[in-house]
């Protein structure tokens, strides 16, 4: 899941068309090892282009956005994975695994948004330097 | 708002993201459960995936040791040679003797059960998301795998390919709440099936629900499929029954199965690709 803050930390720097086509490939090397018909690759791929999209017209491109824009793709791809497997999908103790298992989740993957941030932002200055 | 609209990101944007949905759509109209981005990316990125899956390996076969000083690291440099010799030569056995305990249960399979047709593939890849024990194999359509085949361990039922592509597959185990397996315990010959639930497969349980409430089922008993539905082979080892109990909603009872294979240790797997029986519309 650290493949949501990277892709909204590269699409930042990189903006939309770069960012959209990222996304698209992390998604698809993620689809390699999950269920469900390029949805990730989807939801990358549009979380590229939006971020991209954003940092063109309306946000700066700082680390309070950065973890702004984490904190709303995160929770939306953990909570509608858990919603479609667990809810639409009948299964039992939903709200537990919810509180254990993808919630936590949520607040590990956005742990690391800082230490993305700082990376992604070193090598864009290195080679914008060069 | 419409200029944005007439840009030309927005129109590769809307140009691909339709092309990745009508994507999805055909995998689930083939039932393959894969699109061919999917498919096309895994084609290619597979011997990357398993080069990261052999070198995992290899790193969790290091002993890893510290060194306090440099005078004491060369007073301990002979012993530590011997010492990851001595480890190597250890995880060779170990290996070895996996490897052969496999085949070994793989070869009396075979040999009671000569219509099956077997591909053997080792698992490279878990999702982090997926917390019911799905795994991805190194096997896929171009080695004659399809959706619904059974993946076994020996004579043990691990579950069943979900999606396919080219190299690869993902298969959901016994433990995924939405595999259901027609079995029967040996000893009674009561039928049913074997489903799991989140609660139960978080304990690395399923369970056999349905039985009668008078069941002569108990503690011990063994639960094998039954080969009812063509998807699975008969006989194939389910697991033990470790306890039977009251239905919450109707007078039945279920029992409760431990899988006879660990299914977060196993690395590889056989996938049976043909047998005697098996539904042709699988």
């Amino acid at each position: 899941m650290l493949l949501i803050p990277a892709v909204v930390c590269i699409a930042m720097f990189e903006r939309d068309t770069a960012g959209m086509f990222f996304g698209l490939f992390a998604g698809a090397l993620w689809d390699m090892n999950a269920s469900g018909a390029s949805f990730n690759a989807l939801y990358l791929f549009a979380v590229g282009f939006i971020c991209g999209t954003l940092i063109n017209t309306i946000m700066r491109n700082n680390i309070i956005t950065a973890k702004l824009l984490s904190m709303i793709f995160i929770p939306v791809y953990v909570i509608g994975y858990w919603f479609f497997h667990y809810i639409v999908g009948g299964l039992d103790m939903a709200g537990f695994m919810f509180l254990r298992y993808y919630l936590p989740s949520i607040a590990y993957t956005a742990l690391f948004l800082p230490l993305l941030f700082i990376g992604v932002r070193s090598i864009e200055k290195h080679y914008s330097e060069e | 708002m419409i200029r944005f609209l007439k840009s030309t990101s927005f129109r590769i944007f809307a140009v691909i993201a339709a092309a990745l949905i009508a994507g999805s759509v055909f995998a689930l109209a083939t039932r393959s459960g894969s699109s061919p981005l999917t498919s096309a990316v895994s084609f290619v990125f597979s011997p990357i995936t398993r080069l990261s899956s052999y070198v995992a390996a290899q790193f969790e076969s290091l002993p890893i040791s510290f060194k306090s000083s440099s005078d004491l690291a060369m007073q301990v440099r002979e012993l530590e040679k011997k010492v990851d010799s001595l480890t190597e030569q250890l995880v060779d056995y170990e290996q070895a003797k996996n490897k052969n305990q496999f085949y070994q249960q793989f070869l009396e399979l075979k040999e009671e059960h000569n219509d099956y047709e077997f591909a053997e593939a080792a698992i490279i890849g878990r999702d982090s998301a997926d917390n019911l024990g799905s795994f991805t194999l190194n096997k896929g359509s171009l080695n004659g795998i399809c959706v619904n085949d059974p993946v076994i361990y020996g004579k043990y039922l691990v579950g069943v390919v979900e999606s396919v592509t080219p190299n690869q597959c993902i298969v959901s185990t016994i433990l995924n709440p939405k595999v259901n397996v027609s079995a029967y315990e040996v000893r009674t010959r009561d039928l049913g099936f074997v489903t799991s639930s989140v609660e139960l497969a978080q304990q690395g349980h399923c369970r056999m629900p349905g039985l009668a409430s008078s069941t002569a089922v108990t503690a011990g008993g063994i639960v094998c499929t039954s080969g009812v539905g063509g998807i699975y082979p008969r006989d194939l080892i389910i697991g033990t029954i470790v306890d039977v109990v009251d239905g919450t909603v109707d007078i039945s009872a279920s029992a409760i199965i431990k899988p006879s294979v660990e299914l977060t240790d196993i690395t590889d797997v056989f996938i049976i690709t043909s047998f005697d029986g098996q539904s042709v519309a699988k």
